[in-house]
């Protein structure tokens, strides 16, 4: 495989091969979120595919100066997720644009996706300072309210504040390709 | 290579190669904020940052609370284009309550759902989570964690809001409106109620502070550069970066119009145990068995080790010791043992929004589904076996008659 070494807007103005490295290093941090809200390993498994699936058909849309790719994921992941609700299944919209094949699981592989979707996200984000990643995680991801984070956190809400602030700066600034 | 994950790969791969190749920035920008303008929303939302600060506070149209299920105030309903729809108004709206099902958790799942001349509707949402009000917790739903659950936002006209109250309260403010809580409503759990209530488009989000912050409140969104769009919710600010939004505090009020205090504190969590085929289901608090139907097959679930009771809920809660996915036809269907939080072995409440099954003692129905699917639900003697999910009424009674509870160990281990 090449471009291990590649920023995202890299890989996503690249070719085939590019987008399967993108996949490759997200993957988990998609699996990871969508997994804290469905416990499901079949939906998480269609989730994660859709996700890509749309990244994929719309990849020339991502622009790093907006944050990092993995939030441009998340915020799919999220669409999908609310949109799921709504109508009670998962879309598949893009992969049937796309002609994906469906892929059917057995139990060994749906066990290996609940595996995947347990994945701790402070795993999946590991360059973040580590105070900053789980102050982000519990904000962004978990949406914890100011008191409830810093009590997570042992520390006080502007405290907390600071460093969701920072984590998402430091996001920002320029984790795409490294996450 | 059996990898699931490394079969996406290589799928996602094989069809990027016949992928449409991309166009310039300048015209990506166009057609992105043209077509997807929702995304923006998006981005904006999953980087909330709260605060306090000046807000601006709207007025309701009413004091008494709307009904769970009614129409978006307005005549025309002006469809918009691309993913914001312009106007809900004229829009049936309908919010639905039912248990959270998965073993070892305790709460309610709520959703919104619109639909338009009897098709899918361009809004709505929801959230499931361990829900249940307390004294020091009496508000409880999505609206509660403020803005981020309903998606799309409308342009203009009016928005949905509802919130679920403890049965202490009595009166919620929201803005400077006060609203009269519907209580003994079939719809939601025994001795909880429930406020819903219009705002404007325009109107910030709704959240409920939480004890010790003051007023004005507001909340922090990063706006992401080129989103000086008109498409985005009034609200957000027309200026890139991390900017200042106000907020519509709500406020539970009790039968004196008395403040009630709402202080953050953490659900109610066992641990429970997962397996799946073909490892055999663990001995666990709970179990059910399989009468007959072999194409009724258990692929995966959760059961716990303890059951301990909930300290502090009002109203009813019920409390999940086992969930097991099942399939049938192709259909999955998720089984669940409740029981009654505040007193496992006791008397266990009743599932809101269900009506019996004629012909079927003991057996009810949820009248509309949340997001999750409908729930049909048998009562034991002091447990409900409900399955939740399939493609309909009668697979799921089916489903029912071939399962049953065949052990609840509520007592020390």
């Amino acid at each position: 495989m090449m471009g291990f070494d590649r920023s995202d807007v890299e890989l996503l103005a690249g070719g085939a091969q590019e987008f399967g490295v993108f996949y490759e290093r997200h993957v988990d941090a998609v699996a990871a979120f969508v997994g804290v809200r469905t416990r499901r390993p079949d939906l998480v498994f269609d989730f994660v595919a859709e996700t890509f699936a749309r990244a994929l058909e719309h990849r020339g849309q991502y622009d790093a100066e907006r944050g990092p790719a993995v939030g441009w994921l998340f915020g799919i992941a999220r669409h999908l997720l609310i949109d799921a609700a709504r109508r009670g299944r998962v879309a598949a919209d893009s992969r049937v644009r796309l002609g994906m094949t469906r892929i059917t699981l057995d139990d060994d592989q749906l066990a290996r996706v609940e595996e995947r979707a347990q994945l701790d996200l402070r795993v999946a984000l590991t360059d973040m300072p580590a105070d900053q990643r789980e102050a982000v995680i519990r904000r962004v991801v978990l949406e914890q309210e100011y008191p409830e984070l810093a009590e997570g956190l042992r520390c006080s809400q502007q405290v907390a504040r600071k460093r969701v602030s920072r984590g998402l700066a430091f996001l920002r600034r320029g984790l795409e390709g490294q996450l | 290579m059996n990898d699931p994950f490394v079969l996406l790969g290589k799928e996602l791969v094989r069809v990027a190669v016949d992928a449409s190749p991309r166009r310039s920035w300048s015209l990506r920008w166009r057609s992105w904020l043209r077509r997807r303008p929702r995304m923006l929303v998006l981005v904006a939302a999953a980087l909330i940052i709260s605060g306090s600060a000046v807000g601006a506070v709207m007025s309701l149209n009413s004091t008494r609370s709307q009904p769970l299920s009614g129409t978006v105030p307005g005549k025309l309903n002006s469809r918009g284009s691309g993913f914001l729809p312009v106007s809900l108004s004229g829009e049936q709206y309908r919010i639905v309550v039912s248990p959270l099902l998965t073993a070892g958790e305790v709460g309610w799942c709520s959703s919104i759902t619109y639909t338009y001349r009897g098709k899918p509707g361009r809004s709505g949402g929801g959230e499931c989570g361990s829900d249940y009000p307390t004294r020091r917790q009496p508000l409880f739903g999505p609206d509660v964690m403020g803005f981020g659950y309903s998606a799309p936002a409308p342009q203009i006209g009016d928005t949905v809001h509802f919130l679920m109250t403890g049965p202490g309260v009595a009166y919620v403010r929201v803005g400077k409106t006060t609203i009269a809580v519907r209580h003994d409503d079939p719809d939601v759990p025994v001795g909880d109620g429930v406020v819903v209530f219009f705002l404007p488009a325009a109107a910030p989000p709704v959240t409920v502070p939480p004890a010790g912050e003051r007023p004005p409140y507001y909340t922090t969104i990063f706006v992401p550069p080129h989103s000086t769009h008109d498409r985005l919710p009034p609200w957000v600010p027309r200026k890139a970066g991390m900017q200042r939004v106000g907020v519509t505090p709500a406020v539970a009020l009790d039968r004196l119009g008395r403040e009630i205090p709402y202080r953050v504190s953490g659900g109610y969590f066992v641990s429970s145990r997962w397996w799946q085929r073909p490892g055999r289901e663990p001995n666990g608090r709970c179990q059910i068995e399989r009468r007959g139907l072999p194409g009724l097959v258990a692929k995966w679930g959760h059961v716990t080790d303890q059951i301990r009771p909930v300290s502090g809920a009002q109203g009813t809660a019920l409390l999940s010791c086992l969930s097991t996915e099942y399939y049938l036809d192709g259909w999955g269907l998720t089984a669940a043992v409740l029981l009654n939080a505040q007193h496992p072995g006791g008397p266990v409440g009743s599932i809101p929004g269900t009506q019996p099954v004629p012909g079927h003692p003991g057996t009810v129905t949820s009248m509309h589904a949340t997001g999750f699917g409908a729930i049909t639900a048998h009562r034991y003697r002091n447990a409900w076996l409900a399955i939740q999910g399939g493609r309909d009424l009668r697979q799921r009674l089916e489903a029912l008659s071939a399962l049953e509870i065949r052990r609840v160990r509520v007592g020390a281990k």
